[in-house]
Formats: C-alpha cells, sequence, structure tokens
C-alpha cells in the first residue's frame, strides 16, 4: 500500500530526518510531498490526492493552533498529524481536542514508529469517518437521513441565501406503500424504496441533497433550481420509475409536493419541508380523486 | 391459458386493488376491479371474469357473502381468495375445489401460478366459453 503524505513543514532539516525515517519502513509505503506554507499546502491539495497531512504548527505564514486550524479549513477530510518541537503533553492534548489524530515529537522518530503512527492515524480517522456518516446516513438506502438531511440541507439553504439563488424543495411519498409490504412482504417494501432512491439519484444531480426522512417519505433539496424546474424533473423521476417496471412486476409510483425558497426571502428547513408536504398531500388526493371518479364513470357506461 | 383472460380484482383497500390489478395486468391478464361486494355482484354479472380475485373483510356484502351467493349458481368463475392467515381454515372448510386461498404476504409468481391453475382446472361449465 502506497499512502500519499503532505508535509507542511518550513525547516528543511526536520523534513529531512521525517523523510528518510519514512523511506526505511517496512511497514508501508509513503510518498512524501513538502511544502513550507499554509497557503502552498492549499495548492497542492487542490492538485492530487492525500491520505494524511503532517504539520508543523510554527510556519513562515501561520503560528500555533490557529495552523491546526486553518490545515483543517483546507483538508477537512483528512487526518492532521503534528509535528513539534516540545515534549509537552498538555500541547499534545490541546492539539487533538482542535482536531489532530496525533503528535510526534521532532528527533524523536524511532524507525518503524512513525511509519505505524501515521498508518494508525489514517486508520482511525477513517474509522470515525464511517461512524460518523453511519448516524446521518439511511442504511437500508445510502441517502441522508432526516438528521443527515436537516444538517447539510441546512447549510445547502444558507449557502443559496449568500449567493442569491433560490431553492427547491422537493418531498416524495411512495404510493400504497404499506400495500406493498402487507400483500408482498417487507422484504419487498425495502426492495420497493431502494428502487425510489435509486431513481432519485439518477433523476438528480450530485450536488442535490437526497434523503429518506422516514419510512417511505423522501425529500431533496436542490439549490440554484427555480419553480420551473420541479415539473419536468416529478416528470423524469416518473419515468425512471417506470423504467424497471417490467422487471420489477409491479407498478411503483410516488407523489410529489414541492416548495420554492425564492432568494428575498430567508426560508426556514421546517417550513420548505413542511409546505413541501402539505402540496405532496394535496396533489395525492387530487390524483385519488380523478381515480374515483375515473372508475365511477367507467361503472355507469 | 390465455393471458388474456379476464380477471375481476375484488378488495375495499384502493393501494392494495391497485397493486394486484397492476400485477395481473402487467403479466398480460385482462383486469376489472371492484371496490366493494356490491360493485363486486354487478362486475360479475356484466364482466363475467374468468376468475376472481377476492378479499375477504369488506364492509357491506362481504367476501363471504359473495362466495355463499356464487355457490348457488349454475355459472360461475373459480375464486382465488387473498387475505390472512387468519382466514385459511374457514376458507378451507368450504371444501369447494373451485375456491382457492393465498395467504398474504405472497410472492408475485406465487400468485400468478395460482391465477393460473385456477384459469386451468376451471370445470364449472360455462355459459361464457365462446365469447
Amino acid at each position: 500500500v502506497t499512502f500519499g503524505v503532505l508535509l507542511i513543514e518550513d525547516n528543511l532539516g526536520d523534513a529531512r530526518m521525517f523523510e528518510e525515517i519514512l523511506a526505511d519502513s517496512t511497514v508501508a509505503r509513503f510518498v512524501v510531498t513538502r511544502v513550507d506554507r499554509l497557503a502552498e499546502a492549499a495548492n497542492r491539495l487542490a492538485e492530487a490526492r492525500f491520505d494524511v497531512v503532517v504539520l508543523d504548527l510554527n510556519l513562515p505564514d501561520s503560528r500555533g493552533l490557529d495552523t491546526l486550524r486553518r490545515a483543517h479549513t483546507l483538508a477537512p477530510g483528512l487526518p492532521i498529524l503534528i509535528l513539534t518541537g516540545t515534549d509537552d503533553d498538555a500541547y499534545g492534548l490541546a492539539a487533538l481536542r482542535a482536531g489532530a489524530q496525533d503528535y510526534v515529537v521532532k528527533g524523536r522518530y524511532a524507525p518503524d514508529r512513525l511509519a505505524v503512527t501515521l498508518r494508525f492515524a489514517i486508520e482511525r480517522h477513517r474509522l470515525l469517518q464511517a461512524a460518523r456518516a453511519e448516524t446521518l446516513l439511511d442504511s437500508l438506502t445510502g441517502l441522508y437521513n432526516r438528521r443527515g438531511f436537516l444538517d447539510v440541507a441546512e447549510r445547502q439553504l444558507r449557502h443559496a441565501e449568500r449567493a442569491g439563488v433560490p431553492a427547491l424543495l422537493l418531498f416524495l411519498d411512495v404510493d400504497g406503500f404499506k400495500a406493498i409490504n402487507d400483500n408482498l412482504g417487507h422484504a419487498h417494501g425495502d426492495l420497493a424504496l431502494t428502487e425510489v432512491a435509486d431513481a432519485l439519484r439518477r433523476t438528480f444531480r450530485g450536488t442535490d441533497v437526497l434523503a429518506r426522512l422516514a419510512g417511505d417519505e423522501f425529500a431533496v433539496l436542490s439549490t440554484g433550481a427555480g419553480p420551473a424546474i420541479a415539473g419536468p424533473l416529478v416528470t423524469r423521476l416518473a419515468a425512471t420509475l417506470d423504467q424497471a417496471r417490467e422487471r420489477r412486476r409491479y407498478p411503483l409510483t410516488v407523489s410529489v409536493g414541492s416548495a420554492v425558497c425564492e432568494p428575498v426571502e430567508r426560508c426556514s428547513l421546517e417550513q420548505l419541508l413542511e409546505r413541501a408536504d402539505r402540496d405532496m398531500y394535496e396533489n395525492k388526493r387530487r390524483r385519488q380523486d380523478a381515480a374515483a371518479l375515473e372508475a365511477a364513470e367507467r361503472r355507469r357506461e | 391459458v390465455s393471458r388474456r383472460a379476464r380477471i375481476l380484482v375484488v378488495d375495499d383497500e384502493d393501494t392494495t386493488r391497485l397493486l394486484i390489478s397492476g400485477i395481473l395486468e402487467q403479466a398480460g391478464y385482462r383486469v376489472v376491479s371492484a371496490a366493494d361486494g356490491e360493485a363486486a355482484l354487478l362486475a360479475i354479472e356484466a364482466e363475467r371474469p374468468a376468475l376472481i380475485t377476492l378479499d375477504l373483510w369488506m364492509p357491506g356484502v362481504d367476501g363471504w357473502e359473495i362466495l355463499d351467493w356464487l355457490a348457488q349458481r349454475a355459472w360461475r368463475p373459480p375464486v382465488l381468495v387473498v387475505s390472512g392467515i387468519s382466514a385459511r381454515q374457514r376458507v378451507e372448510r368450504l371444501g369447494r375445489a373451485d375456491v382457492d386461498y393465498l395467504e398474504k404476504p405472497f410472492t408475485i409468481d406465487e400468485l400468478l401460478r395460482r391465477c393460473e391453475r385456477l384459469l386451468a382446472e376451471r370445470s364449472a361449465p360455462t355459459s361464457d366459453d365462446g365469447r
């Protein structure tokens, strides 16, 4: 295995020692890229993929724990290991609390110890990320769960507000979901939910926030999209669901409601959800009424 | 057995009726449906279905009454009762060869297999064969 290491260290001697010890490692292969400023680190992070950031806190363009915080914003998804000149537990602990995975004291590298420390920092970070994702994702469909949606969609909504673009919220409910469960069993019900999730993924952009809120209720937040796009999106979603009908062998449809937040308004996510939910129920009822009327007319003939 | 055979789906629950109708239609059958017992009796007379799928528990004329009503008729289509486990014994006690029982939840394959078998075994003389 090869790991990409971004070393942010302005002292050339310290950097060379670090690189040499890692090069001798039998634990794994590490490819080290060195920069001596945070500003430069930002460029490298944009260019290439790294597995871990190793950071000296005192740099020409930043000092102390502030360096750690700034590095975190630059590389939000990466574990950060601190290089420190002093063996001070209290300082190390403060760094951990500020989001570092671990810290190593310069010059005290036992040969394979440094490699193991890096390897473990990467793995611990990965486990932490997975645990965090689990609390925000719906395990059945892989979409966000309610908590994840409230968290991520809220941020998107604020972002849209700052950017001065509209946001569109769709609320969806699987038609006759209880009947699918009761007649075909819960395994089939779960299958129907994953099919809806797949259809949502194929219909919407990667930047849209997709979620299963509860049971058979789904939500989508699409920013930058005005009310005009709601209709075509719903049509496309229905068509995508219908494409799988042959294989599924029964009709699967959803009822959809929408709510739009115009750039001039300040909308709360809760409010938008409520509006879209209400709109969905009205649409569903309208469709049911139309179907009942049609059936009654057919009987009269 | 022709997949073009006409099946009457009787269930007072809209979503269940739509689901069963949808499965049968997609399998190639012609489907008519009734949302209650009275509508079912009218549809049997008017549509002369080759088979009925029947929900037992409905307000008004229920599934049991429809089974009784059918028993007294010379021409009658076979019936597939689709219901929960609680009704199995009572349906079996009727001892009627043209009434089968499918327990919920069921698989789509099982539903189609039972329908095909009832249509194939349709032994009662029908005034409808030439249609």
